[in-house]
This record gives structure tokens, sequence and C-alpha cells, in this order.
């Protein structure tokens, strides 16, 4: 086979060597471009490398390509979606695999967080309590006491991976409430944690969209752990910022609580204006707010 | 010159023309509405505020997908067109110019493709806009009942001109796509060839940036080579996600430099498509 200057392969090498010599300038000229955008980009995407097995075990090859190529979002929603139906159907390993997929590949989705902790944390644990009911109604003592102790084993053990879920959430929303807020019910209800819950409620109190009544839970274990002189001094901090006009903020509540651990503590009350009761505030002689509080100073 | 401008006008007004009418076109309209239309579905999960996002997610994945889809085979169907039932030889049998029969047929299909992603980014839009008043109504209502204390969480609000410089973005991709289409009919025989061969390089710009992020760390210098060969021989699509972190508020928002460098990065790679795609095309034997 002859090449020379007039050859179909003459013609085409050349073009396709012109094409190729341009791409490659316009890549090398639009780098700085690509750099700059790039990083923007890439600084807020999550890191799929270190899981890219898990995912690619998980997805398939097929949906791994989806990801990878710029589907993440999309095929996340459909992994929840996914995760429904397994949950409908009470199948627990796949519940939690595609819950903690979903979070995997869109983590700015609070949602994936949230709900799938409390899924992982409330749900799972009573369909293993349905599974056993008759075990758990049996006349047999031990039968009894087997069931129970597996129930139990089960609630903790999902209430710890619906931390650890909450956990890898809070690595990408460090200071969201509602994270911290069920991280805070988890420890609470689940695993009866008193500190840890306290210190969640603490967390989720400080958070910028924070409801008020956190901040009252945090005041109410450290209550209830004996920290009083904690409790008070938190109080103290809380006082001055809540507004005296929304309802939901109980400032006058609050004001009660203050004066009531003051009694308890023997420490002088303090009139200065900005723990003065809110204007028009009557203390409510049956709060129950607080009723371990308010029984020990006689109320 | 003017000329020239205005045979490019009459050829994209027409290649568009040909293009909505073609069945393909509204089918693939029809189908990403009703993907979109079906986020109301999403109501009966109760997913809260948080649904705005999962709605958002879902429809942008849809306009992506849809939208990748009519660039390649739009542009390689209405190329061929011309091509196989020979208007192409009567139109250069004219005083029109080669470079004036791409530069056309690439504007009719960009014409095309502004008008799906508008469209469809404008029902997303609409969509989100009634979904979000919704969750704000009835956020405000708890909040008069005393059970929620603080206004709709500003992280969840929908930005809506985040969604429309979205959209520019995404046309402006979806506009490379189809100057690189172009490029590969213009020296392709086939329909089909085209638009496998298009879609494989639609797939390498989506997967370049693991090239371009990878080669610096390669041991082999074999394959930092070629890692860095691919990451400069295709454009990064990715790039233009930077325009769906838009759409909701971030915690560090993003700097209008990054949107405007994507833009600029896109336009150097449309031009320089269309360059090669008229340099090819005018060896061509028709």
């Amino acid at each position: 086979m002859k090449i020379d200057r007039s050859s179909w392969w003459w013609r085409k090498g050349r073009a396709m060597l012109a094409i190729f010599a341009s791409l490659l300038a316009a890549g090398v000229a639009a780098e700085p471009l690509q750099d700059s955008a790039w990083s923007e980009v890439r600084s807020r995407q999550p890191e799929l490398k270190s899981n890219l097995h898990d995912l690619s075990d998980n997805l398939g090859q097929g949906m791994l390509l989806g990801v990878l190529g710029g589907f993440r979002t999309v095929l996340a929603d459909f992994v929840w979606l996914q995760s429904y139906s397994y949950w409908v159907q009470h199948d627990r390993p796949d519940t939690e695999a595609t819950i903690q997929l979903a979070g995997t590949l869109e983590p700015d989705m609070i949602l994936y967080w949230d709900e799938g902790s409390r899924k992982i944390a409330y749900d799972i644990p009573h369909w293993r309590m349905q599974e056993l009911e008759q075990d758990q109604e049996s006349p047999d003592p031990a039968r009894r006491a087997a069931a129970e102790k597996e129930v139990q084993q089960s609630m903790e053990e999902q209430a710890q991976r619906g931390i650890s879920l909450l956990d890898r959430g809070l690595k990408f929303h460090p200071d969201n409430y509602i994270l911290l807020r069920d991280k805070a019910m988890i420890y609470q209800d689940r695993l009866q944690d008193l500190p840890d819950a306290a210190e969640n409620w603490r967390l989720a109190a400080a958070t910028s969209n924070s409801p008020f009544f956190a901040a009252r839970e945090y005041v109410e274990l450290l209550l209830q752990m004996g920290e009083r002189r904690e409790a008070y001094d938190y109080l103290r901090q809380l006082y001055p910022t809540l507004p005296p006009d929304a309802p939901e903020a109980q400032k006058g509540v609050i004001s009660d609580w203050m004066r009531a651990l003051e009694n308890l503590l023997k420490i002088p009350h303090d009139n200065s204006p900005q723990f003065a009761p809110p204007p028009g505030w009557k203390p409510d002689p049956n709060a129950v707010y607080m009723p371990e509080l308010f029984q020990e100073i006689g109320k | 010159m003017m000329a020239a401008f205005g045979q490019v006008w009459q050829i994209a007004r027409l290649t568009f023309l040909e293009a909505v009418r073609q069945r393909f076109f509204n089918f693939l309209l029809l189908l990403s509405l009703a993907l979109i239309g079906s986020a109301y579905f999403f109501r009966q999960f109760d997913f809260g505020p948080q649904e705005l996002r999962f709605s958002a997610d879902f429809g942008l994945g849809g306009i992506m997908f849809f939208g990748s889809i009519l660039a390649v085979v739009a542009t390689a169907q209405l190329f061929f067109g011309e091509i196989e039932n020979r208007t192409a030889l009567t139109m250069l049998a004219k005083p029109v110019r080669r470079w004036s029969f791409i530069a056309g047929k690439l504007l009719g299909v960009s014409l095309l493709i502004f008008v799906f992603v508008g469209l469809l980014t404008a029902v997303l839009g609409a969509y989100l806009w009634w979904r979000q008043g919704e969750y704000i109504s009835a956020w405000h209502t708890a909040k008069l009942a005393g059970e929620q204390p603080t206004e709709f969480p500003g992280e969840m609000r929908v930005q809506f001109a985040g969604l429309a410089v979205n959209a520019l973005l995404q046309w402006l991709k979806f506009s490379v796509l189809a100057a690189i289409t172009m490029l590969v009919a213009s020296f392709s025989n086939t329909n089909l060839y085209t638009v496998v061969v298009s879609f494989f390089i639609f797939l390498i710009c989506q997967l370049q940036y693991i090239a371009h992020d990878a080669w610096a760390g390669i041991q082999s210098p074999l394959l930092a080579g070629l890692a860095w060969l691919l990451g400069k021989l295709f454009p990064n699509f990715q790039l233009f996600a930077v325009g769906e972190l838009l759409v909701f508020p971030t915690a560090i928002p993003v700097p209008a430099g990054a949107v405007a460098t994507a833009m600029g990065y896109g336009i150097l790679y449309l031009v320089g498509f269309t360059a090669l795609a008229v340099g090819s095309f005018r060896s061509r034997e028709i």
C-alpha cells in the first residue's frame, strides 16, 4: 500500500492529527479555567474514592458509571425510593444498606440521615419485636427471658447503628439541628444514656435555627442527672437571649425555673433587669414542666 | 460577511423548525415533562420540606439525561437528513459556504436545546415554586400555633435565579456536546456510527475528571502520561455541575467567578469544536 499526499490514509491521517493537536492545544489553553472552576465543584462533592468498592458492590457496575458520570444525585433519589420498598417489606439488611448508600451518594440531603437514622434506630427493633412476639408471650419463662434479651439487644444495636449514621451525616453538616436532635433522642429514648443525650441537646440548642424547646430539654436532662448548678448557669446565659413576646420561648417558665433553682441552691435572687420576669408574667403554681424540681421546693 | 451570517441564520431557523416538528423531539419532551411531573407523587412519601431538594435532584437529573440524548441524536439526525436527502448538495451548490452550513446547523440544534432545557427548567421551577409555597404556608400556620418557632429554613429555599443559571450552563454543555457530535458526523458515513461514537465521547467527557484528578498521583510515567492526555483531549463536563450547586443555598456560597469560568470554558470548547467540525467538513466528499 502506497501512502502519498493524495492517498486516503494521508488525507485522513493528516485531518485526525490536526484534530488531535487542536484538542490538545484547547485542553492546555483551557486548563487554568478548568482548574479554578473544578476546585469549586470538587470541594463540594462527596469523596467517593474511598468507598468505590462498596458502591460497586451495592450499585452494580452500570449504576456506578452513572454515579461517576454525573447522575449521582438522581441515583441517590432512586436508591432512597428503593429503601422505602425494602422498609415496607421489613427487609432489615437491604433497608439499612440502601439508607447508607443514599447518604453516601448525596450527603447534602438531610432527609437521608434524619429519616434513615429513625428507621434504623426505631423501626427495625420493632420488626424484631414483632418477630419475637410469640416468644415474649410464651408461658415458658426461659423462652420469654431469651426473647426479651434479644429485643433489648436489638434495640441497643440498632440505636448504635442509627447514631453511627447520624455521625456520618454530622461530618457533612456539623451544625445541623435536626441531626443533633435525632442523636439526642436516640441516646435518651433508646439507650437511656443521659449524659450523651444532654450533650447533644446542648449542641442542638446552640444551632442557629434551633427551636426553643431544645434548650429546655437540655436543662431537664441536667436536672435529672442532678447537675443543678450547671443547669442554673446555663439558664442564666439563656434567659437574656429569649424574646419576651414569643410564647414558644416560654420566658416566664424559664424565669420560674431560675427562681426555683436559686432557692434550691441557696443563691440570692438576681433582681437585675435582664433577669426580670417578662411583663405580665404570673408564676404558675401548677407548673408541670419540672415536677421534681417544684416538689423539692415545696410548690 | 453579513450575507454569510444571514445564511447561517436562515439555515439555523430551518433546522430548528424541522427539529421541533420531529416526533423524536416531541416524544423526548413529553417523556421529560412526565418525569418532572412524576415528582408530584413524591408527596405521598411525606419527606417534609426536603421534598424540594429531592424533586429538584430528580428533575435536574432528567434534564441532564434527556438533554444529552437530544443533543447527540438530534444533531446526527439533522445532519444526515440533509446528506441522505441530498438537500445538502442542493444547498451547497448555491453560494452557501460549508462553514455557514455547519454553523447554521449547530445554531439550529443549539436553539432546539435551549427551548428544551428552558421549557423543562420552567416546568420544574413552577413545580418547586408551588410546593415551596405550600411548605412555607404550612410552616407559618405551625408558627402561629406556637409549634414552629423559627422561619422556614433558608437552606431549604429554592434559589430560582440559581436554577436559571444552571439551565444556562446545561444548555452550554449540551451545545458543546452537539458540536462534538457535529465533528464526528463531519467525517463519518452513518448516523448510527455518529450517535454511538458521540455517546462514548460524552461518557469520556463526563468521566474526564477522574483522569484529571488522578494523573498527578499515578506512579507509572506511561499511565500518568495517558491520564494527562485524556484530561487534555476531552472537556470536563462535570465542571458544569457548578450550576447544580446554585439551586439551594450552600454553607459557603459558590463564587460568581466559578460560574463565569465554567461559562468561559464552555464557550471556548463550543467555538473550538465548531471550528474543527467546519475544518473537517470542508474536506468531506458529499
